[in-house]
């Protein structure tokens, strides 16, 4: 059993913000990593190279696509309460009248 | 000395830091250029080609008094008979306003390598010739070495490494063309 | 009778040592840039995972759960690519050393094999000749053969660091290309470094150990040290100059880049703007050493970052920056700043650094030189200046301690080689240095005091470990620093404790002073002329030179002060005409 529910209409659109902001940075970190510079490392070193930035380009995207999940299911969290919300408001309306 | 005498050299004070150091600086700097193309073009009508003449850049004074002066170097090939180019030169820059100092009166001086110090206005101009030894290598046996600074050259500066940021006003002094 | 000459055979080219180090070292700079970016998005998703969104309930604590999870997984990843990024610029500088080595070897081939044809043409064209013309082709012949064996070893040798290089730079990819190396808290770590750090000692145990310990490492261990753990090894007191050089340049760049980009996005913090500065101040610094040439030659000594230590302080900072290298230089200097100086003025000081330099070899023995801008303790902040108070001799008394220890550090170095060593303090520093001489035998073989305001515990230049005949003071006679500290029949105990000590231009102190007045002086005490000892062409900078290039004995000397019963202190000085350029008093370079 919570503590009950507190919800801060502010919220999901400060997170969702936020969070895409996360998922630009990832972008731009695999923009970096694809196009890093290779040219000057020794023939050994080229396929060993290319294997790592690979791999950190799949932990960029990674990292950018739960960022995307994380903004979009908060934009939907705060979709949610509101609805919640208004239909709690409309059925206390369709109630009439007071209290006893 | 009294606690009294060392109130009395507090009130001494120190020399002020400009509100804009780098215009006090460029302002030095474009006399002692003028004054480096001046000493080319003497050079030129002494017989002495293949001059090059650097600006330089350099602190003066230490922190807590930080500052900055600039002034010119430069290098001119005179050949084996450095006397007689120093002779020419001298003929030169008499004739264009310098004045000899006595700077050197005290200095054992080989004939065969003439130094001297000439002023005008505010400008200094230092004439050397047959090079010297730095780090046991000998520079310059075939050349003159004139450097021109300026009175009050040193410029102060705020602290927090301001001479990075004048580093710039170097530069190789190109002769009136 | 014939006889058989035996010329040894040709050597084979060698292959350059593969790869271009500057495009190394962009490599280098992409992955830093990408760890800063790592970095900043983990401390970001720890921030976002924080309850603090006026958010609670079960959905709240799933998504905190979750997202507090994803955070800390990311947070090693930032640290393990600016490892591999370290590690690349340490291959690359080793590569550079290594394709210099290479062309030193090409040509040590050209030039043998140009003696070895000298040789067949002489042999060839022998005909009937005296034993000792065959006695003198034969005695080239061997030559030429121990010849070849030496360069076949430099070979041999070249290749298997080559070698060691590369695999080092395709061990960094391998050990750090999958999820679980990027998130390990030693990702990026050799296998090498993992080893060799547990057997570093601790700095207490002091700077003869911590040499021992670098010596027993092999260049791959060293070069994988210096990757994973400069933060460690930047300080490290013992270690050569060229390793702590290493490592702090990998810290300053990796400093610059965070905090550069930080600037840039607009996320920097108010308590990291001073860090910035200090780091800027540090670059340009380092590059105005490593690009000095001195004036009119083409001697080009280099720099050395020998500490970095930007948080020092409360934001002051430390560092050290040497012109020339210290770890096998002649003649070695360590300069020591006073009041007010702090890290952001370390460019001013290079400058001075490279004055130094320039006078010292200036008409000097050909001694290779390395003088050193030390501000490695916490300079007062210049009440002196501000409210007339003279600062107390607390920070003196605690940076002597860490100036004896960082001479130290250098001494254990290079103990098989020592250098001549000369410490020079300006105005407080030079308190500093006193305490360090008097109090912690200081292992220097020469110390100059310039502008000082007082020599703290000592009363005569005999009480410093270097001995009273080492000990030279310039003084100029407008310094008004200088007016503090005690003659002789005026002492500091008398006036509340003003002053640091004795003055050590005065006849009871002892020391031999040298010339160092200026032609700019001011008509009475100023603080300009506490500060004109490092000044180009005077005759400060003329003697100091001497004295770091080891010729003390050579300096002008100057008559000392001194306090008659009946009046005043008095300076000879005083009354002499100052002089500037002239050559053998104030002349310290060549005029271009």
């Amino acid at each position: 059993m919570t503590d009950g529910v507190t919800y801060n209409p502010v919220m999901p659109g400060e997170l969702d913000r936020r969070w895409s902001s996360q998922a630009a940075q990832m972008s731009a970190l695999m923009k970096s990593l694809s196009s890093a510079p290779i040219g000057g490392l020794p023939s050994v070193a080229v396929g060993p190279a290319r294997t790592f930035l690979a791999s950190w380009e799949k932990i960029a995207l990674q990292a950018k696509t739960s960022s995307e999940v994380y903004a979009d299911e908060l934009r939907e969290t705060g979709v949610s309460y509101e609805n919640l919300d208004a239909e709690v408001a409309r059925r206390m309306a369709a109630l009439g009248g007071g209290a006893g | 000395m009294g606690a009294v005498g060392i109130l009395a050299l507090l009130l001494g004070g120190c020399s002020v830091t400009p509100a804009d150091p780098r215009a006090e600086l460029e302002a030095r700097a474009a006399t002692i250029d003028s004054a480096a193309q001046d000493v080319l073009d003497s050079l030129h009508a002494a017989g002495v080609d293949e001059a090059t003449a650097k600006g330089h850049v350099d602190g003066c004074q230490s922190e807590p008094a930080p500052g900055v002066s600039y002034r010119a170097g430069i290098a001119a090939k005179a050949g084996s008979d450095l006397a007689s180019a120093f002779d020419a030169l001298v003929q030169q820059l008499d004739a264009s306003g310098w004045k000899p100092t006595d700077a050197y009166r005290d200095v054992k001086i080989d004939p065969a390598k003439p130094m001297g110090r000439f002023t005008r206005d505010d400008v200094t101009l230092d004439v050397k010739t047959g090079g010297g030894s730095v780090g046991g290598k000998w520079y310059g046996a075939d050349e003159m070495q004139l450097g021109i600074t300026i009175k009050d050259g040193c410029v102060r500066v705020p602290d927090g490494g301001y001479i990075g940021q004048v580093r710039d006003l170097e530069k190789d002094i190109l002769p009136r063309s | 009778m014939t006889t058989t000459i035996n010329i040894p055979a040709v050597i084979d080219p060698v292959d350059r040592p593969e790869g271009d180090p500057a495009g190394s070292e962009s490599l280098a700079t992409s992955l830093l840039s990408g760890a800063v970016r790592l970095t900043e998005f983990s401390e970001e998703a720890l921030l976002l995972a924080e309850s603090k969104w006026y958010w609670a309930g079960k959905a709240a604590e799933a998504y905190g759960d979750h997202a507090k999870n994803f955070a800390q997984r990311h947070q090693p990843m930032g640290e393990t690519l600016k490892r591999v990024a370290r590690g690349v610029d340490v291959f690359a500088d080793q590569l550079r050393t290594l394709q210099s080595d290479h062309t030193t070897i090409s040509s040590d081939i050209t030039s043998y094999h140009r003696e070895r044809a000298d040789l067949i043409t002489d042999v060839n064209l022998a005909g009937e000749v005296a034993e000792a013309e065959i006695a003198a082709l034969q005695e080239r012949a061997r030559a030429l053969t121990n010849r070849r064996a030496g360069i076949t070893t430099d070979i041999t040798d070249l290749q298997r660091r080559v070698t060691e290089n590369e695999q080092f730079l395709v061990q960094l990819f391998t050990g750090a290309d999958t999820a679980a190396e990027a998130s390990s808290p030693t990702g990026g770590i050799s296998a090498l470094a993992l080893g060799a750090i547990g057997r570093k000692p601790s700095a207490a145990d002091g700077p003869k150990a911590m040499n021992a310990w670098w010596n027993s490492l092999t260049e791959a261990e060293r070069d994988a040290l210096i990757a994973a753990y400069p933060d460690q090894l930047g300080s490290a007191d013992g270690l050569p100059a060229s390793a702590r050089d290493a490592a702090n340049r990998l810290r300053l760049d990796a400093d610059l880049a965070e905090l550069e980009m930080k600037e840039r996005d607009g996320t920097l913090l108010p308590e990291e703007k001073q860090r910035l500065a200090n780091a800027r101040a540090t670059r340009t610094a380092l590059e105005h050493a490593d690009g000095y040439v001195v004036p009119g030659t083409d001697d080009r000594p280099g720099g050395q970052l020998w500490l970095y230590d930007p948080d020092a302080f409360g934001g002051d900072g430390r560092v050290a920056i040497a012109v020339g290298d210290l770890d096998t230089a002649d003649d070695v200097s360590v300069q020591v700043p006073g009041i007010r100086t702090e890290m952001d003025d370390a460019p001013g000081g290079v400058d001075e650094a490279t004055r130094l330099y320039e006078s010292a070899r200036f008409n000097g023995d050909g001694s290779s030189v390395a003088t050193m801008f030390w501000l490695g303790y916490d300079t007062p902040a210049g009440d002196l200046l501000e409210w007339g108070e003279v600062p107390s001799e607390d920070r003196a008394a605690d940076g002597g301690a860490r100036l004896a220890a960082a001479v130290d550090g250098l001494r254990a170095s290079r103990a098989h080689d020592p250098a001549h060593m000369t410490a020079i303090g300006h105005s407080y520093g030079s308190t500093t240095t006193s305490y360090a001489a008097t109090d912690h035998g200081l292992a220097v073989d020469d110390i100059a005091l310039i502008g000082s305001p007082g020599t703290g515990p000592a009363d005569h230049a005999s009480d410093f470990s270097v001995g009273a005949d080492h000990v030279y003071d310039g003084r100029n006679s407008r310094d008004f620093v200088a007016f503090l500290g005690d003659e002789g029949w005026v002492r500091k105990d008398q006036f509340f404790d003003t002053g640091l000590g004795m003055d050590p231009s005065s006849e009871d102190f002892g020391a031999h002073r040298f010339q160092a007045e200026s032609p700019q002086r001011g008509w009475g005490p100023n603080f300009d002329d506490h500060s004109r000892y490092y000044d180009r062409d005077s005759e400060s900078l003329y003697n100091l030179g001497r004295i770091v290039d080891g010729h003390g004995d050579d300096t002008n000397s100057a008559s000392q002060s001194y306090d008659p019963w009946w009046g005043d202190p008095i300076d000879p000085e005083w009354d002499r005409d100052p002089t500037s350029q002239v050559p053998g008093q104030s002349q310290t370079g060549l005029a271009p």
